[in-house]
């Protein structure tokens, strides 16, 4: 197994992050879509509050647009892809060129799709598959366990930060951190110890039974920080 | 050669194209100081070779390389053609691409040139001919690669029913060449300039395909005259070769451009120790300068004692008072190169210049013969490809590949070129040229 460089663990861990940020906001969004249908049209409100986005979409369709296609909104899955394509293109000898497609063509439909009038979000199923396959393909393409652990410490990273920030249950939160602990097995050095520690303590069943929004930003802030790449 | 149906493979083109998307395969062009990277047009009627004419080209490039490599050693070492007088010293010492740091340097296996790029044409009347030696870093072998790989899926019935060489072992053969050089069982690199750099799909790909660790700058430090990677915890790995997509001049800010942050401070220390392959060598430039072309014939009869193989086109250096008076007094149906530029820069054809400009040039060829040669001009063979639905025919070259480690070896593929411009005889990519796949028939 060749040795990683840091700026190629950085790499490695930021597309885990980016990759799975565009899946979660693509999955979010459905549902934010889905309670609008019957629901109040300002419920898109709350979404982009917990996304710590500083854009205050006027309307709806101005919402659905800015974080489908807005590059220059950091929580876009534009953006999200855009950024994952960026440290992609520098780890082909390690994912293959094969998982790296699933992201070029994720961009090119979006691409095509910003020009469609009636944008739904429906239309962008394929995107929602092809991040699964890029885990998919990754799993079943990287030579170098250590590469794939850091993909999967990026992935679970922001898989935890972005349930946290949409109160997701106990139970998953904590489903989570064991996965993303597993996985740094590989690669013990790269947690913080104090961190890691922290975090244990907020995660027990009775500290978190108690969590409010300030908890559970302040455990957001921990699992950014936990990981030393 | 029999009839060959490529009716499926032309009927797949826009297939291809849209994997080679999905692949990321482009290339990055400068305009304007500004980057930006764009597919490289792929025609997918192929240059088809017959074996005859491969076992003809084949011979000859290994030869030609062969030579080359002799001349290189020659070179930084003894000098002996320079002292038999085959080729001038004005040439050797006078041109860019000498290098005075890598006197008496003992590449491993004195290899030089472990990566060749001859560019050919073929003429009308089906003789070939050497347009060029690139002998620092070429590029373009990769995108016949994946073209091919491309090809093979979409239309599969094509090669089935057509025995064409397989070409996708070109990272076969360059891995075994790297592992031949590769010092005391270190790892082996491809250094890359970083993502801004034209070639990057290049050496990605190669990376991905060979096995071979990509270094970006920094990635490398030199120690006690030996190379190493350096890991995340700060560890150090051996390295054994670094196939280095850096120019000469940017590889050591100790030894040549003291601004450069691509290259590897005091990497030429441990080159000079013994202790790195560096693919391909540095100083290579000496021996693929336009006006060092000239001389490459002669070379081949000086150190292999054989007569070429292959022919240049007819080529005058003004350097001699006799091709000069015949380069002024035929200019207007000549070709007139700067042998200081590259990349399809620096070409000039007579019959497009009016008086003027012929004017001044016979005054710049007057003032720095040295600077100069003119060839005649080829009326070399058109290549069929499909531009908007129908077959039209445009100019293009060939760019072979030949790998030197223990042996020489000839990848039996290569890069054609072809230009988009009916007038044009100019197919560089960074100049719009778009590329076919090179099939070596195996009957």
């Amino acid at each position: 197994m060749a040795t990683i460089s840091a700026n190629k663990a950085n790499r490695l861990f930021w597309l885990g992050r980016y990759v799975q940020r565009a899946y979660m906001t693509l999955h979010l969004l459905r549902r934010v879509y889905d309670k609008m249908i019957d629901g109040e049209p300002t419920d898109y409100q709350e979404f982009w509050k917990k996304m710590d986005i500083n854009d205050n979409y006027a309307t709806r369709g101005e919402f659905t647009l800015g974080m489908l296609y807005d590059e220059e909104n950091p929580g876009s899955v534009a953006s999200s892809l855009q950024h994952a394509m960026d440290n992609a293109i520098l780890l082909r000898e390690d994912i293959k060129t094969e998982t790296m497609s699933f992201i070029e063509i994720s961009i090119a439909m979006l691409k095509k799709q910003r020009h469609v009038a009636e944008s739904n979000i429906t239309n962008l199923q394929p995107i929602t598959d092809w991040m699964l396959a890029f885990r998919g393909s990754a799993a079943q393409r990287i030579e170098d366990p250590r590469v794939l652990a850091l993909l999967a410490i990026g992935q679970l990273t922001e898989k935890m930060d972005i349930m946290l920030r949409f109160s997701y249950d106990y139970e998953r939160i904590a489903t989570q951190y064991c996965l993303l602990k597993t996985w740094t097995k590989l690669w013990p050095e790269l947690l913080d110890e104090n961190i890691d520690r922290q975090i244990c303590r907020m995660l027990e069943p009775e500290t978190y039974a108690q969590a409010d929004d300030n908890f559970r930003w302040t455990l957001c802030k921990y699992v950014n920080s936990l990981v030393m790449v | 050669m029999g009839y060959i149906n490529l009716l499926d493979l032309i009927e797949s083109r826009d297939a291809v194209n849209k994997w080679m998307e999905r692949y990321g395969v482009r290339f990055g062009v400068y305009k304007h100081g500004v980057f930006n990277e764009q597919l490289f047009p792929f025609d997918s009627v192929p240059r088809i070779i017959p074996k005859s004419d491969w076992d003809y080209l084949e011979a000859g490039l290994k030869q030609r390389v062969k030579a080359l490599n002799r001349f290189l050693w020659d070179i930084y070492h003894e000098k002996q053609i320079v002292k038999d007088g085959i080729v001038p010293e004005e040439f050797v010492y006078a041109g860019k691409g000498y290098m005075p740091e890598c006197e008496g340097v003992d590449p491993v296996g004195k290899v030089y040139a472990h990566i060749a790029g001859i560019d050919l044409v073929e003429g009308k009347d089906g003789q070939w001919y050497v347009l060029e030696d690139n002998l620092r870093i070429p590029s373009g072998a990769s995108y016949p690669m994946v073209a091919r790989e491309l090809c093979r899926k979409v239309s599969p019935q094509t090669f089935k029913d057509n025995a064409v060489a397989d070409n996708r072992d070109y990272s076969d053969l360059l891995r075994q060449m790297m592992n031949e050089m590769c010092v005391d069982g270190g790892i082996k690199v491809i250094l890359t300039p970083g993502r801004y750099n034209s070639a990057f799909f290049e050496h990605s790909y190669l990376a991905e395909k060979t096995g071979a660790t990509l270094a970006y700058p920094g990635d490398l430090v030199m120690e006690e005259d030996k190379v190493y990677y350096i890991g995340m915890f700060k560890e150090k790995v051996r390295v054994g070769a670094i196939y280095r997509r850096v120019s000469d001049e940017y590889m050591d800010p100790l030894c040549f451009e003291a601004q450069s942050l691509l290259g590897i401070p005091g990497v030429m220390q441990a080159y000079k120790a013994g202790n790195v392959a560096l693919i391909n060598a540095i100083g290579n430039g000496v021996a693929d300068d336009k006006g060092i072309y000239y001389f490459v014939p002669k070379m081949v009869e000086y150190y292999l004692n054989e007569k070429p193989i292959l022919q240049n086109a007819p080529t005058y250096l003004p350097y001699y008072e006799e091709d000069k008076d015949y380069v002024l007094a035929n200019i207007e149906k000549l070709v007139i190169k700067d042998v200081s530029e590259a990349g399809g820069y620096g070409v000039m054809f007579g019959k497009d210049m009016d008086e003027k400009r012929l004017a001044e040039m016979r005054q710049l060829i007057n003032d720095e013969p040295r600077r100069w040669i003119a060839q005649e001009v080829i009326d070399f063979k058109d290549l069929g490809l499909l531009e908007g639905g129908e077959m039209v025919e445009r100019k293009a070259d060939l760019r072979a590949f030949v790998l030197t480690g223990k042996d020489t070896v000839v990848w039996k593929s290569g890069l054609t070129r072809f230009s988009r411009n009916p007038d044009s005889f100019v197919v560089n990519s960074s100049q719009g040229g778009g590329f076919k796949d090179t099939w070596v028939m195996m009957k």
